[in-house]
């Protein structure tokens, strides 16, 4: 309490000093000249005094105190023409509705844009990284995914090669918060993490917060990724098209009325081969849509997004194509059938030069309905005796949301920026776990999730910092709980830059774990807390960043996570609870670790290299009787880099790599038979069950992942010609190398082959070579 | 181009060279906390109240090393047994189980004599060459009894509402028709009564008794533990009893006429 109230005084006087003196600041938006679409990370600076700011991604901006009399604001991008703009200001502030910028009139914009512009440009925000899309349309081996960029950041670790689920410095995966535009996305990857569910030419900016993130961030403890699609363009019809053999993927923008521009993206694939070879009907599409129209100083934007996935795969079709009887009593498959869907209005409004405000409202739901099993049986004739193996698991989860949020931004004096803002997340859920037989009767509940906010950034010279609380509550609970957040930078000669953040986070919803239960946890099967105290932790991060040698910049990050409430939701005791999460089990946890990253520019090699060290601990009651046991994803070295060279002006090669700590593992040590008592008959059912009296007791061997890549832009040939018949603008070819040299020897499980010992098996083991070609108009 | 000439010579050579690499096992885990396989009888032992003598139960195999499950034959599964033993902790009454002679009994010893009662404690202690002792306590719960005149049956649903007992930890209920029975399974809540609706609709006929049954806390634990076989996950092992695995529970049983 005393905390708090400290706390709540230090904003009051905060807030009380915060009238307006009628300082000069200018502030505006800038956008791209031909599409119209706001640009983000605009240096935007006056040349006599050194004084500047940068576009954050709604392609705003604010310099404070500019002073009165003429000003020559000039602004500046890698990928634009400097523009210079003369500004007589007054006494009062100024605002710039729109300066427009021309691009670069060069061939090789791309990897110029990845080389200077950097990669990963993190701001006053401690662990906070943004991504220029351009880098997923440069290095082929990341299939356009934001997911696979990620698992490059240090901060990312996965536990299974075959599973779309990241962790971030330590926290379980259903502590990662994913938003398009705003609006929360479940479930963001397509089936069995084949690729990320959003198409790489919507997307405008990826930004990832992976701890100490501000006040207006909640409802997730360990990270935040904002996905920002494309606006559209203002003058002309513009696109992609990349059709194959097994589908079709396009996007196409364009103006749409008066002020208005809209986007349309829209992606379907099957597979053929699984569809004809072995009888497996599947299908992966997914579709956005976007319209933005700008009315005075207020910018409307309506999104909307659809996504399904679908495939039916049993092994008895695969049977065909063997002898008769060869495996009559062997049946394995699976079916999995998901849709995502969002649709919402966002608006954000310069009331006054410097106050803007920005609100919401959405609606967002993902279902899954996924079966998978497991069959056999043998009889020995002999002895009169068959045994049998009936595995199955079904899941049935659906979660939705209608939520509305709304924040106000006041540029105040002494260069403080004050936010306030509050929203409302109405969830249902409805949850079908283990039943086979029977027509489907979900179990179903619903929470209201409330939160408000009130942060303040000042900025003192080289001194920033900010000083936020947030308050949020599960309206059934009452209670509301306190999420303090701090966070400060002071900026040293040289450019190098210390910052450090604190920071509670609360979570009123968890996600079931079904890993012991499914070969492959591919989705995130969301349950509600119902009247447990929320899922939260307590973070500690400080950091250092500046410049190394010429384009090479560093960024050292320690961190310290204690994970006070945590809760473990497996598939089997959420069968055994009756539908419902009586089985909830509450636990605690903690991790740490430290990051060090290199990226930038060294002649025509550009890109970034990333080391961690990170360590997770896990307590729960039912797992030895609550003793520390290691985290899942707990892997303490991880290496990582991704590398583009500039072969010729029209080709970039690409390196991705991967050398990381092994994932941690339970190994079996033997196997009883486990009854299950039927008091109807007064008889046992048994089943052969591994006996595991460790948790994590051996670790799997080094992960090695090396893939290689090619970009080069057509100037003649086949795809050159198809494009110009097309219409096409541009066309370029990709090539891939996966697993080269044959070093994934990445195994997901081992098994116990007689007279042999454990054999690894894993999803990868040859090399795989790809090319395509990609239309642009 | 000299250099990418040397760089293509680099990778090919060690392309080549490593290509018979899938066809071993790879790298093994790197062992973090050695564990080693505990030898141990393995048992499913119900004592059962149900007004009749000799329907307890236990069964006895062993647990078996990760070797054993995969080879042609497993021997001495049902391992021979020095005694197993069920004492009356109130009477002081000791009950020696024999192995069935019936071969599809399969590793089950019974005592004909064995009669238990609602709230009755029992220990279980069996002995085997080679294996540790096997220890087990239970408690026999109370006889599931319903709300007086709670029971109202309808032409598709029967609804009670069932006394609860601190003794049960989980109830599962039949319902008895000339051809079927439908079964349910409900978990006590905090209140001293349990409210079930069920409908029968989907079936033929009306119902001609209520079964109902209540288990001990070892018998609910132990059926609530998971059981997969996705390797190298851990599963908590849901054993009741010390010196070996398995479980020794109780359930009571009552049958009421509709």
């Amino acid at each position: 309490m005393i905390l708090r109230t400290k706390l709540l005084a230090i904003l009051l006087v905060i807030l009380s000093f915060n009238v307006h003196l009628g300082a000069s600041d200018v502030t505006g938006f800038v956008h791209d000249v031909q599409s119209g679409e706001s640009i983000i990370g605009v240096n935007v600076f006056i040349k006599a005094t050194g004084q500047g700011a940068a576009t954050n991604v709604e392609g705003f901006y604010i310099l404070r105190n500019v002073g009165t009399g003429p000003v020559d604001l000039t602004f500046s991008h890698i990928a634009y023409v400097d523009t210079t703009l003369s500004v007589n200001m007054g006494p009062v502030n100024h605002f710039i509705s729109s300066v427009t910028l021309r691009p670069h009139a060069i061939d090789t914009k791309a990897i110029e844009v990845v080389g200077k512009r950097t990669t990963i440009i993190k701001d006053m925000d401690i662990s906070s990284m943004q991504v220029d899309p351009v880098i997923l349309t440069e290095i082929p081996q990341l299939n356009k995914d934001v997911f696979k960029l990620i698992q490059f950041s240090p901060s990312v670790t996965t536990s299974d090669p075959m599973s779309p689920q990241y962790y971030v410095r330590g926290s379980d995966p259903g502590e990662n918060l994913v938003q398009m535009d705003g609006m929360t996305i479940y479930n963001p990857q397509h089936f069995m993490g084949s690729s990320a569910i959003f198409n790489p030419y919507s997307i405008k900016n990826v930004e990832m917060l992976v701890g100490g993130f501000d006040a207006e961030y909640g409802g997730r403890n360990a990270s935040i990724m904002n996905i920002s699609t494309r606006e559209g363009h203002q003058s002309e019809i513009h696109g992609e098209f990349r059709p194959s053999i097994s589908g079709i993927s396009g996007a196409i923008e364009f103006p749409a009325g008066k002020n208005g521009t809209a986007m349309v993206s829209g992606r379907t694939y099957t597979d053929f081969m699984l569809r004809v070879m072995m009888g497996s009907p599947n299908l992966v599409m997914d579709y956005n849509a976007a319209y933005q129209v700008l009315l005075g100083k207020t910018r409307l934007r309506f999104s909307g997004f659809f996504a399904r996935d679908y495939m039916d795969y049993s092994v008895d079709n695969l049977m065909l194509f063997f002898p008769e009887g060869l495996f009559d009593s062997f049946g394995e498959g699976f079916v999995t059938n998901t849709t995502n869907r969002a649709l919402g209005v966002k608006f954000n409004s310069v009331l006054l030069p410097t106050l803007t405000l920005e609100g919401q409202v959405y609606h967002s739901a993902s279902s899954v309905d996924n079966l998978t099993y497991f069959n056999y049986s043998i009889t020995d004739t002999v002895e009169d005796f068959t045994a049998a193996l009936d595995y199955k698991t079904h899941i049935e989860n659906t979660i939705g949301e209608n939520t509305g949020k709304a924040s106000l931004a006041w540029y105040a004096f002494w260069n403080q920026t004050l936010k306030l803002g509050l929203e409302i997340n109405d969830i249902y859920f409805a949850n079908e776990v283990g039943r086979f037989d029977a027509d489907p009767n979900p179990n179903k509940s619903g929470a209201q999730f409330q939160s408000f906010f009130v942060q303040d950034k000042i900025e003192l010279g080289p001194f920033q910092f900010k000083l936020g609380l947030r308050n949020s509550r599960s309206q059934a609970q009452g209670e509301w709980h306190m999420e303090p957040r701090a966070s400060a930078s002071l900026m040293f000669p040289g450019g190098h830059q210390l910052k450090t953040a604190y920071g509670k986070y609360f979570q009123y919803l968890t996600t079931m774990d079904s890993k012991g239960d499914e070969f492959v946890q591919f989705l995130d099967y969301y349950q509600s807390l119902e009247d447990r105290e929320p899922l939260n932790s307590i973070h500690y991060i400080v950091g250092l960043n500046g410049p190394l040698f010429g384009d090479i910049a560093y960024e050292v990050s320690a961190y310290y996570k204690d994970l006070k409430q945590l809760y473990r939701a497996t598939y089997s005791n959420t069968v055994f609870a009756g539908e419902s999460s009586a089985l909830i089990e509450g636990g605690s946890g903690e991790s740490y670790g430290f990051e060090i990253l290199l990226r930038g520019e060294f002649g025509r090699l550009s890109g970034w290299l990333g080391y961690n060290y990170s360590k997770g601990f896990r307590r729960y009651p039912s797992i030895l009787d609550g003793e520390t046991s290691l985290f899942d994803a707990d892997q303490p070295h991880n290496l990582k880099s991704i590398l583009l060279f500039k072969l010729t002006p029209d080709i970039v090669a690409s390196s991705t790599l991967q050398i990381t700590s092994g994932f941690p593992r339970t190994w079996e040590t033997g196997m009883r038979m486990h009854g299950t008592y039927d008091p109807l008959t007064n008889t046992a059912g048994y089943f052969a069950t591994y006996i595991t009296p460790e948790r994590n007791n051996v670790r799997y061997p080094a992960r090695f992942a090396w893939d290689i890549g090619w970009k080069k832009k057509l100037r003649s040939g086949f795809g050159f010609n198809l494009a110009e018949y097309l219409g096409g603008v541009d066309a370029y070819m990709t090539m891939t190398i996966r697993n080269l040299l044959f070093l994934h020897r990445n195994p997901i499980y081992y098994f116990y082959i007689p007279e042999y010992g454990y054999y690894g098996f894993g999803a990868e083991y040859v090399p795989s070579i790809s090319f395509g070609y990609s239309l642009q108009f | 181009m000299k250099i990418m000439r040397t760089v293509f010579f680099i990778l090919t050579s060690v392309f080549l060279c490593t290509c018979d690499l899938p066809h071993q096992p790879g790298p093994m885990p790197t062992e973090i906390v050695e564990t080693e396989f505990q030898p141990g009888l393995n048992i499913m032992a119900v004592l059962r109240a149900d007004d009749q003598a000799g329907t307890s139960f236990i069964n006895i195999n062993r647990a078996l090393t990760t070797e054993e499950i995969y080879s042609d034959s497993i021997e001495n599964f049902s391992p021979q047994i020095n005694y197993a033993k069920v004492s009356s902790i109130d009477s002081g009454a000791e009950y020696q189980f024999v192995r069935s002679e019936d071969s599809s009994d399969w590793g089950s010893y019974f005592d004909t004599t064995l009669s238990v009662g609602a709230g009755e404690a029992y220990d279980l202690e069996i002995s085997a060459p080679g294996f540790p002792t096997l220890t087990g306590h239970t408690i026999i719960p109370d006889k599931p009894q319903l709300v007086a005149n709670s029971l109202l049956i309808g032409s598709d649903k029967v609804s009670f509402q069932i006394q609860h007992h601190t003794s049960a930890f989980e109830y599962k209920l039949y319902l008895f028709f000339a051809a079927s029975v439908l079964d349910k399974v409900v978990k006590p809540t905090n209140g001293n009564i349990i409210e079930v609706d069920w409908d029968f609709s989907t079936l033929n006929g009306s119902p001609l008794y209520l079964g109902l049954t209540a288990l001990d806390e070892n018998l609910t634990r132990y059926g609530n533990s998971p059981i997969s076989f996705i390797p190298n996950t851990y599963h908590p092992d849901g054993s009741t009893v010390s010196g070996g695995y398995g479980c020794f529970g109780s359930v009571a049983i009552t049958i009421i006429p509709l």
